[in-house]
């Protein structure tokens, strides 16, 4: 009789999923993992907070954890290859030295403090190339043109606190090689926000508050070439907005904030231009087909577009202000997010356009790869009409824009679209439209205005390109969920459960300890 | 042959022993934090002994333990990094434990007997994990499993009724002690360390 009752007291213990036990309940302090994954042409990484890991998942392959020498990411950024991504992050160390101190706790039982170190790492295939500290200020990043290098600077947009770790000095942005993973930190002036390069990677132009600077880049060591102060009076304060170069890189355009004035610097002549613009503007592109560039304004309604050679203003009166450009190879298409209805197909050397009206205000707008379509979330809007217009005006939707017809057809979306895509297959236009709390990718065949659903394991929170043709769905699912779509075939590849990484997490051990001795 | 063996033992008075016990380790390692809020990992099992020379008992014992929790973690809900509110799933720790040893009863009384045992372990821990309790067919429901070596050194006692005469006779035991597994490795996902305090008790009989 003995043996039937330890079968079943066996089968009890190695029950499934259905009837697991359930005794209390455990909560984490952080999140399992990052949904603003990052997805190379090798892998996707995902930044996993609770384990302070980073991991990488592949279609095929699954998922591994990278080793990053102990190191907790807290921002990613790809390099502009695809090839391989910046990490930014941290590891503790502890104040005492003493041998025994061995992990957070032991560090902290014998009166040392915790002390994180900065640091940034570049990662290839799924290994650390180089790695180096840093400021802990430092987060945000910019890439040459090739690739080759990385200027990391602080962008203060967010308005987040700045951590200073002892003293931090803002006035510097570090030049990172990227085959090497050599940082050379350069002085550019207070609170360096944002940096281009020109064509050939010869200089770097750096906004700093109040001035621009103009470093060269091929002597291999960052000279300061050109200071343009914004202005000669130390009492005031011109804070660049943003900044472009014109497609031959001789001029940087300037725009400042609450400003309606462009600061056209001349590179090569070392001299500035002002040129008067209709209003501070929103957004500024330069189109190096015609060899324009192209500024709108929040709240007036026109556009105005400046030529190169003598930067002269042409101003369009359109019906309605603008405050979104894409950029089209002489053409631009104007939008707006800021609730108004129209958009224009501008015609840059004609200075004429043609009007499209959305049936809902856009909050997102995507082009195809070869420029003949574009995609637009709307989304509700208050409304004063009724029936079928109202309805309308209630429910989220996409617009599909064909920018050669110049025609647009207006879709309605059982939810909020979160993101939209085209994909590769020229012959077919398609186009994916991930929805809010569903588990449906909606396939939109643009020639013959169908649509048709992929079942996918659990609700997206994005989407994101991935390997050449590839599109990587991130999922709502605790212990980490991607699907890889293969969009010639429909097939979906589901990776899950690399969040369960460190989930078992027993006292923190302090990586690098052998380093510091 | 083994018939025969059992047979013998039934002959010998009080050469055997068989007990349902209950049965716990410590667990204080933060990892178990996941499982279980209590800091012990407790087991319902069976406790068998054969009396070899009198005092010296070979003590064989095999116990389980279901223990798991609703796991909360906050979400980061969209590409922007906004919070939104926690999703539950479900952790817990499916685990045998087998131990085999002697026990030492130090004065052989009829109502307590004082004793000390050591025991080697093996301990199989399965680790399941699912982050939607509610579908069968989730994608994430996560299963590994784990082995590890181990002992315990108890001390405790042997408690009778007085009835010697009976040749089978009910017992009861109760004993406290160290024990000490290596950790249950679970790779990427963590490990587990169970060692501490050791506590048993159960009923039986003797015979």
């Amino acid at each position: 009789m003995r043996t039937p009752s330890l079968t079943l007291l066996l089968a009890l213990g190695a029950c499934g999923f259905e009837n697991l036990p359930d005794q209390g309940y455990h909560a984490a302090d952080l999140p399992l993992w990052d949904p603003a994954v990052v997805s190379l042409n090798d892998a996707v990484y995902v930044m996993l907070p609770h384990s302070g890991e980073l991991a990488r998942v592949h279609p095929t392959e699954g998922w591994t954890l990278v080793d990053l020498n102990g190191l907790t990411p807290s921002r990613l950024v790809a390099t502009p290859d695809r090839e391989g991504v910046i990490v930014f992050g941290s590891y503790p160390t502890c104040t005492e030295t003493d041998p025994k101190i061995q992990t957070i706790q032991d560090c902290e039982d014998l009166d040392g403090e915790i002390e994180l170190v900065h640091e940034v790492a570049l990662v290839r295939g799924g290994a650390v190339i180089s790695s180096a500290q840093i400021a802990a200020h430092f987060n945000a990043v910019s890439f040459t043109n090739d690739g080759a290098q990385a200027a990391l600077h602080l962008n203060y947009d967010s308005g987040a606190d700045i951590e200073v770790t002892g003293v931090s000095d803002l006035t510097q942005v570090l030049f990172m090689d990227l085959d090497s993973g050599v940082i050379t930190p350069v002085a550019v002036g207070f609170a360096a926000d944002r940096i281009l390069f020109n064509a050939d990677d010869s200089k770097a132009v750096v906004l700093s508050r109040g001035e621009v600077l103009v470093i060269e880049l091929t002597s291999g060591n960052f000279d300061i070439e050109v200071r343009f102060p914004l202005s000669l009076d130390v009492d005031v304060q011109v804070r660049p907005r943003d900044v472009a170069l014109t497609p031959d890189g001789t001029y940087a355009l300037v725009t400042v904030t609450g400003d309606d004035s462009l600061y056209v610097l001349d590179l090569e002549q070392e001299s500035i231009n002002i040129v008067p613009l209709s209003a501070a503007p929103t957004e500024m592109v330069v189109d190096s087909v015609a060899d324009r560039s192209l500024f709108v304004y929040e709240n007036l309604a026109v556009v105005d577009i400046l030529e190169h050679d003598l930067f002269e203003i042409e101003t369009v009166p359109l019906d309605e202000p603008m405050n979104q450009i894409q950029s089209l190879a002489g053409e631009a298409l104007l939008y707006s997010t800021a609730g108004r209805k129209d958009a224009y197909v501008l015609e840059l050397g004609a200075a004429d356009y043609d009007e499209l009206r959305l049936e809902n205000p856009a909050s997102e707008l995507v082009l195809s790869p070869d420029e003949t379509l574009a995609l637009a979330i709307t989304r509700p809007e208050v409304s004063g009409s009724s029936g079928l217009d109202a309805w309308y005006d209630a429910n989220w939707g996409v617009e599909i824009i064909d920018l050669v017809d110049r025609e647009n057809l207006p879709l309605v979306a059982e939810s909020e679209p979160l993101a939209v895509a085209f994909t590769a297959e020229a012959s077919t236009p398609t186009a994916l439209v991930l929805l809010a709390n569903s588990t449906d990718l909606m396939q939109l065949d643009l020639a013959r205005r169908t649509a048709s659903a992929v079942e996918l394991e659990a609700p997206a929170l994005g989407l994101d390109r991935f390997g050449d043709a590839g599109f990587v769905i991130v999922n709502n699912a605790q212990f980490g969920l991607l699907s890889f779509l293969d969009p010639a075939t429909g097939e979906i590849t589901a990776v899950g459960g690399f969040a369960t990484a460190g989930i078992l997490q027993g006292e923190q051990p302090l990586p690098r300890l052998v380093e510091e001795e | 042959m083994l018939c025969t063996l059992f047979l013998a033992a039934l002959g010998a008075a009080q050469a055997t022993e068989i007990a349902v016990e209950h049965a716990s380790i410590g667990a204080t390692d933060p990892a178990y934090d996941a499982i279980d809020e209590r800091d012990r990992l407790a087991g319902w099992g069976l406790r068998a002994g054969y009396t070899v020379v009198p005092s010296f008992t070979v003590i064989g014992s095999w116990s389980m333990q279901r223990r798991g929790a609703a796991y909360y973690s906050p979400v980061l809900g969209d590409q922007d990094g906004n919070y939104y509110g926690e999703s539950e799933s479900a952790t817990a720790l499916l685990g045998h434990t087998a131990g085999l040893g002697v026990k030492w009863n130090v004065i052989e009384n009829p109502w307590v007997s004082p004793y000390v045992s050591a025991q080697g372990l093996v301990q199989v821990g399965t680790l399941k994990l699912d982050d939607d309790v509610s579908r069968d067919d989730n994608l994430n429901q996560l299963s590994a499993r784990a082995l590890a070596p181990g002992f315990t050194v108890v001390g405790g006692a042997d408690i009778g009724l007085g009835l010697e005469e009976l040749p089978v006779r009910p017992m009861g035991h109760v004993e406290l002690g160290y024990g000490h597994l290596a950790a249950l490795d679970y790779g990427d996902v963590g490990a587990l360390k169970l060692r501490g305090l050791v506590f048993r008790a159960g009923v039986g009989v003797h015979f």
